[in-house]
Parts: C-alpha cells; sequence; structure tokens
C-alpha cells in the first residue's frame, strides 16, 4: 500500500461566534466541520461526496491551507500545514494546488491566459521569464488548449476551456496532490466528459494524487478509488468506490444512492423519510441524519455514532448498518 | 477542434455588442455634458493665450459697465476689471482646484477603502469608523472648520473639499472591494503564490479602478461647487485673485444695480456643473456592469411578436392536445447580430402526460418555455413566427389582457430558483393566497383557507403554521413545494416546469420529482418538463424532445428514444454521461463545442462534431423526418454509428 500524502485528523471549522465586543462572544457559531479524519494515499483519488451544506467545500478550503481549521491539524506528507502556511507557504503551495468549482469566477477577467498561468511559474518555482513562456506553452498543450489562446482574456472561452486553464494553472506549480472542488459541476454533459476524461489522463501521466470534491455520485464512481460520503459536517461512511457504490452501508449512502435518477431506473424517494435537513447551527444531539432515517432507533437520537469499521477499509458511522450488499441489486438493476 | 477555432475568430470578428464610445454617444444627453465639459476646458486651457485684458487691472473710470459695451464684451466689475477675462481665469481655478481636489479625495478614499476591504476584520473597523466620523459632521461646517484652522487661502480650500469627500470614495471602493475578495480568482491568486500586497494591487485594484472613475466623474461637479460656496464665503480665493465663487460672492452686494457682476459667474458654474453631471451620469451608464449587461433597462409586459406569427390556427388541427407549438422560431436582436434562439419548434402534449425538453445550455429550451406565454424579455427578444396553440387559440396573437388571465391560470410556470421567484417580503401562505384571489375571485378568508389546502396537497407538514412562514426560513425543497403549489392554485391545464430540481439536492430532488409525477396525474394537468438532465427525464417523462442549437434534433416516447437513439448527438450525449452503477467505465467525450446561433452553418449544426457527418450534411437545412412510429429524428444517416 503507497504511503499518506495527505491526512486529516479530527479536522473542524467552525464560523462566527467571535464577536469583536464583550456581548458579541456569547453568538452560537455554525460548525461547519465537525472533527473529520481522512487519509489519502498517494496516486490515488480520494471522492468526496455529499448534499450543499455538508461542509465538503469548507474541508477543501482546508486541506490546501486556504483556510485555518478551528481545531485539529491537516498533514502533507507528514509536516502540519497550519505550520507550512506560516513558515513556508510556498512549499506548501508547491505540494498541494487547488481546481475551483466556477471556472469562470476562478480566473480574473483582466488578465491574460499567459499572465495567469505565469504567477504561479514566477511566484512558487522563481522560473527565469525565457523559462516561463516554454512552460506556458507546455501547460497549454497537457490541457488541449491552442497556443495562440495564451494572450486572451477570460471572458473569450467557454465554460470548459476556462476551466482547461483552471486546471492548467493548478498543475503550473507541479503539485504532487491537486484538490478539485467541484471541478465540473458548472459544465455541460458533453464538456464535463471531456474535462473527466482530462483529469483522468494527467493523473495517469504525471501521477498525482486527487482528491475529488463533487455531488454528483456518478461522476464520483466514473473517477474515484475511495470515497467519504459527508452529511453535516461529519464523514459518515468511508470505502473503496467499488465497495460504497455495490453495498452502501450508512442509511444516508443508500438514499443518496437510491435518489439518483438513472436512465432506465425510477428513483426511490422512500429511502428517505419525510424529514427536514437539520439546522447547521442547531444540529441534534445524536446522529445527525436520525431525523430522516427510515432505520432510526430512540438511541440514534442520544448520541452521535463513532466511524466504525464494517468490514476491510470499509468505515460507517450508524449504529444499524444496513447488511452487506443489500444495495446490490437496487444499484444493477 | 475545428469548432473552436470558428466560434473563437467568430467573437473575434466582432462582438456585436457596441463599444463604450458608441454606448456613450448614444446618450445625447451625455454628447450635450461632454461639449459643455470640452469646451470649458479648452477655454480654460487657452486663456492664457487669448488676448484678454489683465483680470486684476483696476480702472475705477470704467466700473460697473454693462455687458456688450465697447472693449468690455461681459462688461466690467466694481473696481473696473473686465469681466469676460475674470470669468475665464476664474473657471480656469475653479476647474482646477475642483479637479485637483477630486483626485486627492479619490486616491485616498479608494486606498483607505480597498485596504479595508481587503483586510476586513479590525483594520476595516477603525478605518471606516474614522470615515464615519467624517461623515457624521454636516459636510460645509467641516470644510469650515478646516479652513478656519488652516486659514483662508485656496490650497487650504482644496485640502477642505479633498477631505470631506474621502468619505464618499471609501464607502463605495470598499463595497466593490469586499465583493471582489470573495471572488474565487483571488483564491487562485493565492493558491499561485501571490502575497496580499500584489493580490490588492495586481489582482484587485484594476477590477475597482471603473467604480473609481464612475465615482470621481459624479463627484467632480459637487467639488466645483463647494469650492464655488467656500470662495463665496471669502475662505477660499483672496482678492485679487478671481474665482466664479468669489466674483459671485463680490457680485452679491451689487445685485440691484449691477445684477451682471453676480449673474454671470453664476450662469457659468450653473452650466459648468449640468455639463460634468450629465456628462458624469453617461459615463456611470457606460462603465457601470449592471447597467451594460442591460440588467436595468425594462422590458415589455409580454415579448415582442412578429406579424408572421399572428395567423389563427386550423379547427381541430391539435384537437386532444392541452397544448401544442407548431414552428415556434425565437430570436435576440443585439447590436447587429441576430441570434437564432429557437427555430421550428413542434410539440404537444396530451391532458396528463408530460413532455420533456432535454438539451445543454444554450440549446434555446428554456426559451421555448419562456415563448408560450410571451414571457421571452423584448429588448431583444423577437418571437419571429409559428403557433402558440391552447384551446383552438394562438397565443401569440392574444393580446396582453388575455395572456395575463392566462399566466398563472390555465397555464402555470415553475422556475428553477425558488427563492427567486417568492417574495421575500410576504409569507408563502400570502402569496399562495394572492394567486388565487386574483385568478378566482374568493374572499380573503377563503382564499387563504385554499392556499393552506395547497399546501398540504404538496405534502408540506403543518402546512397551516407553515403559511406563516416567510420563504427564507423555509428549505429549498420546501420553498419549491411552495412555488408548485402556487402553480397548481387555479387548477391548470398546462404547467410548464423549467429545470425545477436543478438547485436541489439529489435527495430532495427525488421527492420533488415524485411529487410533480403525482400532481399531473391527479389533476389530469399537461406537464412540460424542461432539464438538462437525461436522468430525471427518464424518471418522470412519457415523450422527449431533444434540442442541440436551437433544433429539436430527436423525439419519441422516452424509452424508445434512450434504448435506440437516432440523432449521433443523442447516441453520444448518452454515453458520455457517467451512470450510476457502472464503475469506471471510460466515457466517450464529444470534442468540440456547439455552435454560436449568431453564426450557424448552413446545414446539420451538429455535423462539425459529428462522427458519421457526410458531405451531404452540411450544404442545406436538414428536416425533422418521422421515423418509425411516433419518432421524428433532424438526420440523414438516423441510427447509425460509425464503422
Amino acid at each position: 500500500m503507497n504511503e499518506i500524502v495527505l491526512e486529516a485528523a479530527s479536522l473542524e471549522k467552525s464560523f462566527g461566534g467571535r464577536g469583536l465586543l464583550p456581548w458579541g462572544k456569547g453568538k452560537r457559531s455554525l460548525q461547519a466541520v465537525r472533527g473529520v479524519d481522512l487519509q489519502v494515499r498517494k496516486g490515488e483519488t480520494l471522492g468526496i461526496v455529499g448534499e450543499s451544506g455538508c461542509g465538503k467545500s469548507t474541508l477543501a478550503r482546508m486541506l490546501v491551507g486556504l483556510s485555518e481549521p478551528t481545531g485539529g491539524r491537516v498533514a502533507l506528507s507528514g509536516r502540519d500545514v497550519a505550520e507550512m502556511r506560516r513558515n513556508a507557504r510556498s512549499e506548501l503551495r508547491r505540494k498541494v494546488q487547488f481546481v475551483f468549482q466556477d471556472p469562470l469566477s476562478s480566473l480574473n477577467p483582466r488578465k491574460t491566459v499567459r499572465q495567469i498561468l505565469e504567477a504561479p511559474l514566477d511566484n512558487l518555482l522563481r522560473m527565469p521569464r525565457d523559462r516561463r513562456r516554454e512552460r506556458v506553452a507546455e501547460l497549454m498543450q497537457l490541457v488541449n488548449l491552442r497556443p495562440e489562446f495564451v494572450d486572451r482574456h477570460p471572458h473569450e472561452f467557454s465554460g470548459g476551456q476556462s476551466q482547461r486553464i483552471g486546471i492548467a494553472r493548478a498543475l503550473a506549480a507541479e503539485p504532487k496532490v491537486m484538490v478539485l472542488d467541484e471541478p465540473v459541476s458548472a459544465l455541460d454533459v458533453s464538456v464535463q466528459a471531456q474535462i473527466l476524461n482530462l483529469l483522468g489522463d494527467l493523473k495517469q501521466r504525471l501521477g498525482l494524487t486527487y482528491v475529488f470534491i463533487s455531488h454528483d455520485l456518478a461522476v464520483v464512481e466514473h473517477l474515484c478509488d475511495t470515497v467519504a460520503v459527508m452529511y453535516l459536517g461529519n464523514v459518515v461512511e468511508h470505502a473503496p468506490a467499488e465497495e460504497i457504490f455495490r453495498s452502501p452501508r450508512h442509511p444516508y449512502t443508500h438514499a443518496l444512492l437510491q435518489s439518483v435518477p438513472t436512465l432506465g431506473r425510477r428513483s426511490d424517494p422512500d429511502a428517505l423519510s419525510e424529514g427536514e435537513l437539520p439546522n447547521p447551527a442547531a444540529p441534534p444531539p445524536g446522529c445527525a441524519f436520525a431525523p430522516r432515517c427510515p432505520r432510526a432507533r430512540d438511541d440514534c437520537r442520544q448520541a452521535r455514532p463513532p466511524l466504525e469499521r464494517m468490514a476491510d477499509g470499509h468505515l460507517a458511522a450508524c449504529y444499524y448498518p444496513l447488511a452487506r450488499e443489500a444495495g446490490k441489486d437496487a444499484s444493477q438493476a | 477542434m475545428t469548432a473552436i477555432a470558428q466560434r473563437a475568430s467568430g467573437r473575434r470578428r466582432r462582438s456585436g455588442r457596441p463599444g463604450i464610445w458608441a454606448r456613450l454617444s448614444r446618450n445625447h444627453l451625455a454628447v450635450v455634458g461632454l461639449g459643455i465639459v470640452a469646451g470649458m476646458c479648452v477655454l480654460a486651457l487657452m486663456t492664457p493665450l487669448l488676448p484678454l485684458a489683465d483680470p486684476n487691472a483696476t480702472d475705477l473710470a470704467a466700473r460697473l459697465k454693462r455687458p456688450f459695451t465697447d472693449g468690455h464684451l461681459l462688461g466690467t466689475d466694481q473696481l473696473g476689471r473686465d469681466m469676460l477675462s475674470r470669468i475665464l481665469w476664474g473657471a480656469r481655478v475653479s476647474i482646477a482646484v475642483g479637479a485637483v481636489a477630486t483626485i486627492v479625495a479619490a486616491t485616498i478614499g479608494s486606498l483607505i477603502g480597498i485596504v479595508a476591504g481587503f483586510y476586513g476584520r479590525w483594520l476595516d473597523n477603525t478605518l471606516m469608523r474614522g470615515v464615519d466620523m467624517l461623515m457624521a459632521f454636516p459636510y460645509m461646517l467641516l470644510a469650515l472648520a478646516i479652513v478656519a484652522a488652516l486659514g483662508p487661502g485656496l490650497l487650504n480650500a482644496l485640502f477642505a473639499i479633498a477631505i470631506v469627500n474621502i468619505p464618499f470614495f471609501a464607502r463605495s471602493v470598499r463595497g466593490v472591494t469586499i465583493s471582489l475578495v470573495r471572488l474565487e480568482y483571488v483564491d487562485a491568486a493565492r493558491m499561485s503564490g501571490l502575497g496580499n500586497g500584489r493580490i490588492l494591487f495586481s489582482e484587485i485594484l484594476p477590477n475597482v479602478v471603473p467604480v473609481i472613475v464612475v465615482t470621481m466623474s459624479t463627484t467632480l461637479g459637487w467639488m466645483i461647487l463647494e469650492t464655488a460656496g467656500l470662495s463665496f464665503l471669502g475662505l477660499g480665493a483672496q482678492p485679487p485673485q478671481a474665482d466664479l465663487g468669489s466674483m459671485l460672492g463680490d457680485g452679491r452686494k451689487l445685485a440691484i444695480t449691477a445684477p451682471h457682476v453676480a449673474t454671470i459667474p453664476g450662469l457659468v458654474i450653473l452650466v459648468l456643473v449640468i455639463g460634468i453631471n450629465l456628462l458624469g451620469d453617461g459615463i456611470r451608464d457606460v462603465l457601470d456592469p449592471r447597467l451594460k449587461s442591460g440588467a436595468l433597462s425594462r422590458p415589455r409586459a409580454m415579448t415582442e411578436v412578429a406579424p408572421a406569427a399572428m395567423s389563427q390556427p386550423e379547427r381541430s388541427a391539435h384537437s386532444n392536445a392541452a397544448l401544442a407549438l407548431d414552428r415556434l422560431s425565437t430570436e435576440f436582436r443585439i447590436g447587429h447580430d441576430v441570434y437564432h434562439a429557437t427555430r421550428d419548434i413542434s410539440f404537444q402534449v396530451a391532458p396528463g402526460e408530460c413532455v420533456g425538453i432535454v438539451g445543454e445550455s444554450g440549446s434555446g429550451k428554456s426559451v421555448t418555455a419562456m415563448s408560450v406565454l410571451g414571457l421571452v424579455p423584448t429588448p431583444p427578444g423577437l418571437i419571429a413566427g409559428g403557433q402558440v396553440v391552447y384551446q383552438e387559440e394562438n397565443l401569440l396573437a392574444a393580446p396582453l389582457p388575455r395572456l395575463q388571465q392566462v399566466r398563472g391560470g390555465q397555464i402555470a410556470y415553475v422556475f428553477q430558483d425558488p427563492l427567486t421567484t417568492l417574495n421575500p417580503l410576504y409569507t408563502v401562505g400570502d402569496q399562495i393566497a394572492e394567486t388565487v384571489e386574483r385568478h378566482q375571485g374568493l374572499s380573503r378568508r377563503d382564499a387563504w383557507q385554499r392556499a393552506v389546502e395547497l399546501m398540504e396537497s404538496v405534502h408540506i407538514p403543518d402546512a397551516a403554521g407553515r403559511a406563516r412562514a416567510y420563504p427564507h426560513e423555509l428549505s429549498g425543497g420546501m420553498r419549491q413545494r411552495i412555488v408548485i403549489a402556487m402553480a397548481l392554485a387555479n387548477d391548470p391545464d398546462v404547467i410548464i416546469a423549467d429545470e425545477p430540481t436543478t438547485a436541489l439536492d439529489v435527495t430532495i430532488q427525488a421527492q420533488v420529482l415524485k411529487l410533480l409525477d403525482e400532481l399531473r396525474r391527479k389533476h389530469n394537468a399537461a406537464l412540460v418538463f424542461i432539464t438538462h438532465d437525461f436522468g430525471v427525464v427518464s424518471e418522470i417523462c412519457d415523450h422527449v424532445q431533444v434540442m442541440y442549437a436551437g433544433e429539436v434534433v430527436e423525439s419519441g416516447r422516452v424509452q424508445d428514444v434512450f434504448e435506440r437513439p437516432l440523432h449521433p448527438y443523442t447516441r453520444r450525449l448518452m454515453s458520455c454521461i457517467p451512470q450510476l452503477g457502472r464503475g469506471r467505465n471510460p466515457i466517450a467525450a464529444i470534442p468540440g463545442l456547439p455552435p454560436a446561433v449568431n453564426d450557424l452553418p448552413p446545414g446539420c449544426p451538429f455535423a462539425p462534431r459529428c462522427d458519421v457527418a457526410t458531405a451531404a450534411c452540411t450544404p442545406r437545412p436538414i428536416s425533422l423526418a418521422p421515423h418509425g412510429e411516433g419518432r421524428e429524428v433532424r438526420c440523414i444517416r438516423p441510427g447509425e454509428s460509425p464503422a
């Protein structure tokens, strides 16, 4: 098994609750990420799946050091990311890079593609000017963009082309790990397929490790080796992709899989009870999914179930997990 | 890649949208303002070169001469100085002081605003509370206090005015900076290794400049007035220096005996400031991104319809359809370009049936839906041809009152984002009740009762209580249920749902789809369902229309189309969607991009990306032809795969 390159340990992030004045201090904070443990091994693609508000984007920003955790730590090849962020920022940026969700708003409208791609070469790699020119041309080729596009501005590109520029910018720093936050969700299906194939191809050619954040289960199944499912700031299930899609153990994962409309299969909205997503500022004391869970019992509402080992490499946080292979018929029919 | 090149070269050619200068010149008042300002500036610059009398040379023998006397075109003042010369020298001083004060205020104010907005937290608090303190004083009093402290004089007046105006720049620049800091490209710059200082000056500042320019153009006139005001009070320009404000002040005492001494500088100030303000408004209109997008231009209450689309349908042509579209074409005219958003859309939907319209963004599916009830904004939209037949009537030919009766009544819409569809200021119960009241003439109390019933029918738990909730108090799924309840309020014959579940999470989407399916069966309503998601189509629809570049390329029963797609676009689109349960199967992407609809090829628009295209595909349009039972396809090689 390969070494662990990126690791999160009891990672937490809360927003708000910190007023400037003494009487503002009592405000309740919103816990976006509530104690997440993750390990990403070299060369693998970890998918992080969840619905809006589950904390997956906040988690992604902490993994690359764009935002500081309020608890726990992120380690990159064993080194603390918070520490690197303070003392070795450019080394951190060289090792782990980020691809943003919105391809247009992640490109400065007043810069040319060349300026955008040269920034990391200049600031992170201290590359001399003539070498930068060559490298920009290589990067354009790597993401299948025509070399003459290099002096244009972002508004002249379509969404898919803009996302290629975003990927090229991340690759410019020659990172080992790429964290991709919903990189294809703003794109049309035919363009999405082009970008997914490009990402798969790049990973193989450059030996990259991906953390792929998405709400689209089919895309995650297509691309990822292992998958972590998040619900309200927690990882509720973590397993190899094949395993999680064939036989989910957590009722939420099962409900998620059953809800995806798929050609030739009717989805099953009854995998969920009619309950509502709890308010993240005031989560219920027990399992956060209990109010919507058809299997929930009293003890689920009292204490939060820990992430436990269900089978080899398969973790789930549930007191009453689904039996193994239970989801098989539904997902293959 | 050829398609990309074509598209890119098409964009390079001309954008169709007029440039900055063209847009400014379309605003006639701004052109007048520009003329005044330019004329004044030229005169002010040329003043030292003109053959004018010395503005400060007194000649008591020739005092208070009326205008148009020999040698003094505008007369003389109480010391016999030539008014024309003093006006020109004075305007020179006023414009210069106003402009310099604007630049000083803009520089300092923008710096404060950009730093406060970028760093936030305590620095923002400290800086902005300081700015608030400046604003807490009446501005003239503050200027007076500053001049009083520094002593009278033009330079001190300039400082006073600049300081007084710093808050305007600081506030507007801070506001824009805060919205820019949250954009992803600032984070992207961080990931590229840029430090805070570089991000501030190379990423944020260039995007703030338009706001600074707009604020400068709108405050310049104000600054000139304030300079004149201070000089009028004797705190600005000191005698004998001419300045428009001090001339006005001098002339005030002579208002009865020699009105021209005060009137002429007053008029000059008036014309100059009006000119600057008109120009400033014009510049703001050109540079403000919201105005640029045309978002503030008010569309008409219904889409403009070309005479070709006004004909009445033949009787019984669509006898069993709840709604029928016949060769509907809608276009957008922007600048010199015509965007053919939809062309020749024909389909019908029977009571209780669901027809899906599926396609990628820009394929024209939403425009089709909006055209049905004339909801496409005009300008720039125009329904160029075709018919929308509802109860043997062409709705395109219907007058506005008739359309308004049908809208929300017999034909109802459900849009993508429930938060923008619902009014945040009213409770959801009020909003449903209002729809019921307007169309059914029920009393307030009965309408409210009906609203609660409708909310129960879309499975909202505790409907009576939730009816008193405001939209922001409900979750996305609940809000979309409210919108669906509103659509059902008047027992519609047709429901048009435009991406109703796209903004929802999958688990919520499944529930909303189930609800829509149940309701159309229960109410026997025809459902037109627009989506980009094939999975959703197969979930809920009976028939499907696949759209590409404004045309229907294929239609038929959902099962038939998905089991055996006939058009190469459908076939390839389906094979490039990752399907749940298929593991890591490779997906075959379609190369290239859809064509721009203002620059369509003569033949099949998919041909450049197609793997079975031949030379016969490109020269002329291909028509939608029947192919087997209940199916139509717009392709000369239907169902073929590459060898």
